[in-house]
């Protein structure tokens, strides 16, 4: 192997943040902003248990993921260094790398709206010299050199990828060197463990992306409506429509922090879904606008099924990134199963609807069971209205109403997919070190 | 870009050797010097932040005044040595030259700091001062009573221990380079031991963690000694020929049992057979004393105590065998080393006035009389936060006429003077300096012109003297004339006598210290009245009134009727993050280290309600602190942790909890004696 990389001494490391200074000194970037971080694994120091440190910043992947991920293709491979670089006049602030790097490198700056990382120091190692904080850490803890293997296997704190991240891990082992000490002095007693835990980093909460949690609904929705248009629906109908495509784009500019820059998201077609998906969402509309207002044909709707078909596919791929609490290969939320389920009420194929909509409720109900070990009153209470509404309500009109008006079955509808969509990224999650952390605390520790 | 080497002048073990880079009169930059042995692989974070220390928009570079609504503002030197030199004739003419204090304490160690008291007694003619240290003093003085002078072996040959004893020194923070050749030894299949009522960082890779309650070692201590006399684990060839005083010690520690021990400090019997096994089996041993449990009311005599278990087993004067606590091999210009320096003279000599002790700088301040203080003059210090009884020293602050306070950054100490000068930095001017741990003579070099208006002190006690109306004639013979040349000309002959040393030297490396003994004692030279290792000594007794032999003595408030009040030991050790009250101003430390929290055992909170995060009153009688809670196993029970360090400003001096009081020997202060209770905060 001739590639240099970071090699990273857990028995060596103290702890001490003075890479994380030496990273400032020689980057300038601004607190609270660090490209490197310092994460701690039973910093509590609970007894009967080990502790170590783990100084991490961009591992600068051969096969980098923020790289691939990027829609605005904003990253680069430097050839001569192999530093993953992040160019900040292309960063549209989407914050996808941020989803798509399980070590948490690149870091999202709120005040400037754009993605920072490190960049290796690739003008000290143009010149042969060493990245600033392997060359200022004082008890040597992290070096940087050739490495003679890529860490494949887990460590702690470093999540298995396939992503091959250029450092290598030393002595991982101390972990288990646990001094003898007395529990009763160092005050331990069976305690709710969950309270020990530091919580790990949450990059995806549901209260935060209300944006996308409606961007994604809409088009899951508009690709069923589209069928209840016939040339002679109302002009104002129609209209409403694209009314709603237009909100539901501006939507998601909303969550950009550099929205401004929105035509960039379209760069990286060839890696990025998130890139696709802007794609077919512009596709979308367009033909949408075409079969609405001027061509109001069956070929123009067939092209229009399969674009929005080719939008949801990558809308789920998207989310193909975050790892997720349930182990179902398909959940409720899924888009293409929305978009069938309006797409059956507004073309009254009823049948099919109630078998979707169950399908959906019990995919939901599976999700929650799998993703919670035991279930908050708040998310009790969210699943008895996601069902009522979402499935008794709904087969209820259609068995017992003579009269099967889509309006009266499309607000609660709608109300049980708002909760399921919204849950859903309560559901999923992104791999750091310190959810690693939290994994092994679960698994050694709680046991 | 220009590289220079240079030297970390911090009041710090580890003072480390680094190069630094300017550029167009700026720091620019620091790097590892990887010859120097001590620290070869770099400095900390602290010297790391040296960079923007250096540059910092928030640093003092003109004089300043305080106004009526005290806010401060810029002023000429002109003005600013007007008003002071006014200030000096007044009170000199009116209550004489002792009613000023001059007050200097560790924030930058250099030779050229013995100047500024020549201007006090030669130049104005006399002042007050003080005497003791906050510091480390009783350990200095049982390690001088007992092996005569205060050495230990370089700090790489630490690797060559097979034990490791750190016995309240947390060097992962405090000294993080000595984790280097620890890690060695015990990669090469050494034994770590820690004492410390604290699970710290440097307990990672420990065998054995003792937590004794504060100030408890001694009785710890006494009954490993014991147990490694009954088991025949002791030294008998080195004690016939090294020791004096052994069969007085053996006979007055039998009542030192596992269980009398076990009683005192909390720790259980089966650890302390443990410890004193691995005492009395494993060689060589290194003990590693720290400095936080030189400040209590019995240290002295508990450092005796410890000192007893390297002797015993004979692990002085062999590699990896030492007494770690001080090496002060490298101060070869002080003609009166650690701790006889701090001693107030026995005859007043009617010019300075050394009468005020350091660990009660408040209570002594407001009680001097004839003449009662009305000035003081403050340099390299922040004695508001950082000295016993915050609350006091600030009274006695507020008491005075009129206070001078030069500093790089607005402190604690700072926003209550009248007139705050300018401090240099390291950078701006040349020094040599030493080190407590490392053996090495170091120079301090210039590398940028002072920043703003900036003059150092030398500098600045010279135009003071001009107008107090002394010639440039008279001042040139008393203080050093102004200008760098001058100053590399005092520093060139302070090392007249050692071939080895000089400026051009020391420019390109910092030097071995002339006559290091690398392995300390290894000659059995102690220079001590009977010539040998006293256990006993009657020294001890003449002095300071303490027992011929190592005993243990109660803490002063670990009294029954201080447990009952405030039932808590409030630790308050150093950081990694800060030197004292030194860094965490700066945006980076901040970054590092947001703001001042208080650690409490789960436990210890559990009983009162306190969770993760809540507001936690800590007092007693001397004050109150209002703190984030972080609760933790961190530290044992019946324990509470604030870090020392934190400015008023900033929420968290601690100081505001502690007593100025005197340690049994060596004139310290024995602040950390210090007992606390806790409750929730409410509004």
């Amino acid at each position: 192997m001739t590639i240099e990389g970071f090699i990273f001494d857990y028995a060596k490391c103290v702890g001490c943040h003075a890479c994380i200074v030496a990273c400032y000194v020689e980057s300038k970037v601004e607190p609270p902003i660090a490209w490197r971080q310092v994460n701690t694994f039973n910093s509590k120091r609970i007894p009967l248990a080990g502790f170590l440190n783990l100084s991490l910043a961009c591992n600068h992947c051969i096969e980098a993921p923020c790289l691939k991920a990027c829609p605005a293709k904003a990253y680069i491979k430097e050839e001569h260094t192999g530093a993953i670089i992040h160019q900040p006049e292309k960063c549209i602030g989407c914050r996808y790398c941020t989803w798509a790097c399980p070590f948490d490198a690149p870091k999202y700056n709120k005040s400037i709206g754009i993605v920072e990382k490190c960049n290796l120091c690739n003008h000290l190692i143009t010149n042969n010299l060493k990245p600033a904080c392997a060359k200022q850490c004082p008890t040597g803890a992290l070096s940087f050199s050739l490495l003679d293997q890529i860490q494949h296997s887990d460590t702690i704190g470093i999540p298995t990828t396939t992503h091959q991240p250029r450092i290598k891990t030393l002595r991982v082992n101390v972990i288990e060197a646990i001094p003898q000490l007395d529990i009763s002095i160092a005050g331990f007693e069976r305690i709710e463990y969950e309270n020990l835990m530091i919580t790990p980093i949450t990059k995806i909460h549901a209260k935060h992306e209300w944006p996308l949690v409606f961007f994604t609904l809409i088009f899951a929705f508009l690709s069923g409506w589209i069928y209840a248009f016939e040339s002679a629906t109302s002009i104002m109908l129609k209209s409403l429509f694209v009314a709603t495509s237009i909100l539901a784009i501006l939507l998601s500019t909303f969550h950009l922090g550099k929205p401004f820059r929105a035509s960039h998201s379209i760069a990286n077609l060839k890696t990025s879904w998130l890139s696709r998906e802007i794609l077919f969402c512009v596709l979308f509309f367009s033909s949408t606008v075409l079969y609405l207002f001027i061509f109001h044909n069956i070929y123009i709707l067939i092209i229009t099924a399969v674009i929005s078909l080719s939008l949801l596919i990558s809308i789920e791929m998207v989310y193909s990134i975050p790892k997720k609490n349930y182990k179902t290969p398909l959940h409720s939320s899924n888009t293409v199963l929305t978009a069938l389920m309006f797409g059956f009420l507004y073309s009254g194929l009823l049948k099919l609807l109630v078998a979707v909509i169950t399908i959906k409720a019990l995919l939901y109900i599976v999700r929650k069971g799998n993703s919670q070990p035991y279930l908050e009153p708040l998310t009790m209470v969210f699943i008895f209205i996601r069902v009522l509404f979402g499935l008794i309500f709904p087969i209820g009109v259609i068995s017992f109403a003579s009269d099967n008006g889509s309006l009266f079955l499309l607000f609660p509808l709608l109300i049980g997919e708002i909760i399921d969509r919204y849950e859903f990224y309560n559901d999923i999650y992104i791999d750091s070190p310190s959810k690693n952390f939290e994994q092994l605390f679960k698994n050694t520790i709680m046991k | 870009m220009e590289r220079y080497v240079t030297a970390c002048p911090r009041n710090c073990y580890s003072t480390c050797s680094f190069y630094v880079y300017t550029e167009n009169g700026k720091v620019i930059n620091v790097e590892p010097n990887p010859n120097f042995k001590a620290t070869p692989e770099g400095i900390c974070l602290k010297g790391l932040s040296y960079v923007e220390r250096a540059n910092s928009p928030d640093r003092i570079i003109y004089p300043h005044k305080k106004n009526s609504d005290g806010t401060f503002s810029r002023i000429t030197w002109d003005e600013a040595l007007n008003t002071i030199a006014d200030k000096l004739q007044y009170f000199k003419k009116e209550f004489g030259q002792q009613s000023v204090l001059f007050y200097a304490a560790s924030g930058m160690s250099g030779l050229l700091n013995d100047l500024s008291i020549k201007f006090w007694r030669e130049i104005y003619g006399g002042a007050t001062t003080v005497y003791g240290n906050l510091c480390w003093p009783a350990g200095l003085e049982a390690t001088r009573l007992t092996l005569g002078e205060n050495k230990h072996n370089v700090p790489w040959d630490l690797e060559n221990a097979k034990l490791i004893v750190l016995w309240g020194k947390n060097s992962a923070e405090s000294n993080i380079q000595e984790m280097i050749p620890l890690g060695k030894s015990l990669d090469n299949g050494g034994k770590l031991i820690v004492i410390d009522p604290r699970r710290t960082e440097s307990t990672q890779r420990a065998e054995l963690l003792v937590q004794p309650l504060p100030a408890t070692d001694g009785a710890l201590a006494l009954s490993i000694a014991n147990l490694l006399i009954a088991n025949d684990w002791i030294d008998h060839d080195f004690i016939s020929k090294h020791v004096y005083g052994f069969e007085d010690f053996k006979n007055s520690i039998q009542h030192c049992t596992t269980e009398w021990a076990s009683a005192i400090t909390g720790v259980p019997k089966d650890f302390i057979d443990k410890m004193a096994w691995m005492i009395g089996n494993i060689k060589p041993m290194t003990l590693i004393p720290g400095y936080g449990m030189q400040r209590y009311t019995n240290s002295g005599q508990t450092i005796r105590c410890l000192l007893t278990l390297s002797i015993l087993t004979g692990n002085i004067g062999k590699p990896g065998a030492c007494w770690h606590y001080a090496n002060l091999q490298s101060y070869v210009f002080d003609d009166l080393l650690e701790p006889l320096c701090y001693y107030p003279p026995q005859k007043p000599d009617g010019i300075i006035r050394r009468s005020i002790s350091t660990a009660k700088l408040g209570e002594d301040m407001l009680s001097q009389s004839n003449p009662p203080l009305k000035m003081i003059w403050v340099e390299r210090g922040n004695p508001i936060s950082q000295n016993p009884d915050t609350n006091k020293v600030l009274k006695a602050f507020k008491a005075l006429d009129f206070r001078v306070v030069v500093e790089q950054f607005f402190t604690d100490t700072a926003l209550e003077a009248d007139i705050v000068l300018p401090a240099k930095n390291m950078f701006e001017q040349t020094d040599i300096i030493g080190s407590y741990w490392n053996p090495y003579v170091q120079l301090r070099q210039k590398v940028v012109e002072p920043a703003g208006e900036v003059k150092p002190e030398t500098e600045i006690y010279y135009l003071l003297a001009l107008k107090l109306g002394f010639t440039r004639e008279q001042i040139d013979n008393i203080l050093l004339p102004l200008g760098d040349e001058a100053i590399n000309k005092f520093l060139s002959k302070k090392m007249e006598s050692f071939p080895a040393l000089s400026i051009e030297k020391l420019k390109t490396e910092p030097i071995l210290a002339p006559n290091l003994q690398d392995i300390a004692f290894s000659d059995y030279n102690f220079r001590t009245p009977s010539g040998k290792i006293e256990i006993k000594s009657i020294e001890a007794q003449d002095r300071w009134g303490v027992n011929p032999l190592p005993t243990f003595e109660k803490a002063r408030e670990a009294d029954i009727n201080f447990n009952k009040k405030y039932p808590f030991y409030l630790m308050s050790p150093n950081t990694k993050n800060r030197i004292h009250s030194q860094f965490n101003n700066l945006k980076i430390i901040k970054m590092i280290s947001g703001e001042p929290v208080i650690q409490i055992n789960f436990k210890d909170a559990k009983g009162r309600g306190i969770l993760d995060g809540d507001l936690v009153k800590v007092f007693n009688e001397r004050g109150e602190l209002v703190i984030k809670a972080e609760l933790t196993f961190q530290v044992r029970i019946g324990c509470v942790v604030i870090p020392n360090g934190w400015w008023r400003s900033q929420g968290g001096a601690v100081n505001i909890l502690s007593k100025g009081r005197e340690t049994d020997m060596g004139f310290g202060s024995a602040f950390h004696d210090n007992k606390v209770q806790i409750e929730k905060f409410k509004l």
